[in-house]
């Protein structure tokens, strides 16, 4: 079992650094400009133009490639403000307990219940359309549950002897906090951020495809709205289809399959023979 | 050097219908400067909450707190740290009393660090002298505390705490969960460290011989309360309180007594002696009217109607 998360972990980073440097790299690896028109419209895959062209006669495999950046960014931005609200939430509330926990746990109750979907779509819609405003609305709207689960965590933390005994030479709140109850669930911080990146670019492509994307860049779920818009389902036109869809998929794989690897270094039976 | 008056400390429990547990009921006593006071009790009578109530690691719900002419509970945030590293506290369980992602070498200067005004080769060199003076090897310093034992780092623990060149520690069972010849070897440090710097402590244990051997006073705990407190032969050899008498006893087994009866659910009853149901003496009156100190020898209190 052992054997086959790590398997899993190495496939999962390669397939994601794959992913990243073709990002980066993304007007070097472009054959074509992706806005240009530079064939005919709907070309079937051929030479010139690998996975074929969409129905203005732009190159497919070019919008592809630049549309990773968008996902990627939105996917890993999120996830880090996500991750950030949600751990110094959920460390404050563990540590001080008391008034302070019952407010901040009624606070994460209260924005749980909220449909985190449907209201991104609708405040989505209301603000201005573009990648800072989707990964802004991604961590204001999905913090709480890695805020409840780092709390439990640092609930049980904050009674241990040692963080007493730190008390006791005198050290301060936020010394505490930032030296030995952060460090302390950072494994834990590390594998939801992890798996709130694979929210992201998900939840990233969804709104993309509902029209609610940054209009002033490329990204798959836009390319799916188009090819649905403009007639691709319904004349089966796969090459437009098929791939910013089957791009998605590996890539949340790939980061779920890190995220489960990860999940598992944490283990707290497995975690003496990893550190 | 300290003194506790009147301390509780009550853990309540349910919204509507509020219960208390007294985890630490009115107890009241002293400790010289250079003294050790022993505190014996069986588990759960509220020793550790003692312990951690006099640092104020956990608030208590009254009483006064005394170190050094300060009371600690009327004190600002601020001040209390500033005088925290003078009074230091050794947990029971040596394993999670240091952050398990810290190496050794990093736990003990942390204190040097937190005090300020040091570099960093007076730390190493710090850390080495006082690893050697725990009985540390120097190769330990970077290892981390689960690849060590418990007697190890149980040293750490106490290397660290001297770190501090505290007046004052509490050592809550420091050795209870070591084996016994680690045990001897850390009660002899202390003993060792209690000659040359003049420590002040108070020493928790439900292990009475080690208490015998460490303690100038004893006071004996029974359900959050000192039932008797006094000189350690006074407590070994006149031991008055019939609750110390069955602490004692097994030593002798010929007299040996035993505690028959039951305890019901101690929080159940607030009137009467806190032992008068387990009590082989008590009479009627015992159930009706809390007892109260009395002194029946020269620094020797007894919490019991029926002394006299």
């Amino acid at each position: 079992m052992y054997k086959y998360r790590k398997i899993g972990l190495v496939i999962g980073i390669s397939v994601l650094a794959a992913f990243v440097l073709i990002a980066i790299f993304s007007p070097v690896l472009a054959p074509y400009d992706p806005y240009k028109i530079t064939g005919a419209p709907l070309e079937k895959p051929n030479r010139n133009h690998l996975l074929g062209t969409n129905n203005m006669g732009q190159d497919i495999f070019s919008r592809l490639v630049c549309g990773t950046r968008a996902t990627l960014i939105v996917g890993f931005g999120g996830a880090l403000l996500m991750v950030l609200i949600g751990t110094c939430v959920g460390i404050i509330s563990g540590y001080y307990g008391g008034k302070i926990d019952e407010l901040l746990t009624r606070a994460v109750d209260v924005v749980m219940a909220l449909p985190m979907f449907p209201l991104l779509i609708m405040l989505a819609m209301f603000l201005k359309p573009s990648i800072l405003t989707l990964i802004f609305l991604m961590g204001i709207l999905g913090w709480t549950g890695c805020a409840r689960i780092i709390r439990s965590q640092v609930l049980l933390f904050s009674e241990s002897n040692f963080i007493s005994g730190v008390k006791a030479i005198g050290a301060s709140d936020i010394y505490i906090m930032v030296k030995h109850v952060f460090p302390n669930i950072l494994p834990l911080v590390l594998v939801k951020f992890v798996f709130a990146t694979q929210d992201c670019m998900l939840m990233e492509v969804g709104l993309g495809f509902l029209g609610l994307g940054d209009p002033f860049m490329i990204d798959w779920g836009q390319m799916i709205n188009r090819a649905y818009i403009k007639g691709g389902f319904a004349l089966g036109l796969w090459w437009w289809l098929l791939p910013p869809g089957v791009s998605i998929a590996f890539l949340s794989l790939a980061v779920a399959s890190v995220g489960h690897s990860f999940e598992n270094e944490i283990n707290p039976r497995l975690r003496r023979m990893i550190l | 050097m300290i003194e506790v008056e009147n301390l509780k400390k009550y853990f309540s429990s349910g919204m509507l219908r509020k219960r208390y547990v007294k985890a630490v009921d009115d107890v009241s006593f002293h400790i010289e400067k250079g003294e050790t006071l022993g505190l014996v009790g069986e588990s759960g009578c509220g020793k550790t909450t003692i312990g951690k109530a006099i640092l104020k690691l956990i608030k208590p719900t009254s009483g006064r707190v005394i170190f050094d002419g300060v009371d600690l509970l009327k004190l600002k945030k601020k001040k209390l740290r500033r005088l925290r590293p003078r009074m230091q506290m050794i947990f029971q369980d040596p394993d999670s009393s240091l952050d398990p992602r810290m190496k050794i070498g990093d736990s003990i200067a942390e204190p040097l660090k937190l005090q300020g005004d040091i570099n960093k080769g007076e730390i190493k060199g710090k850390i080495l002298e006082l690893v050697e003076t725990v009985g540390l090897n120097p190769e330990h310093v970077n290892r981390y505390p689960y690849q060590l034992s418990g007697g190890q780092n149980q040293r750490v623990v106490l290397a660290r705490i001297l770190a501090l060149n505290p007046d004052f520690i509490i050592a809550d069972e420091p050795t209870s969960s070591l084996d016994v010849s680690v045990q001897a070897q850390i009660l002899n440090m202390m003993n060792d460290l209690k000659r040359e710097i003049h420590l002040t402590l108070l020493f928790i244990s439900h292990d009475l011989e080690v208490v015998r051997c460490m303690s100038d006073r004893i006071a004996v705990m029974y359900q959050g309360k000192i039932v008797e407190i006094g000189k350690t032969e006074d407590i070994f050899d006149y031991a008055k309180h019939p609750y110390t008498n069955t602490l004692i006893s097994p030593t002798s087994i010929g007299d040996r007594v035993i505690l028959d009866r039951d305890m019901k659910n101690a929080s159940d009853y607030t009137l009467g002696c806190v032992f008068y149901q387990r009590c082989p003496f008590a009479v009627e009156r015992c159930s009706k009217k809390e007892p109260e100190m009395i002194e029946i020898g020269k620094k020797h209190y007894v919490l019991c109607d029926r002394v006299t």
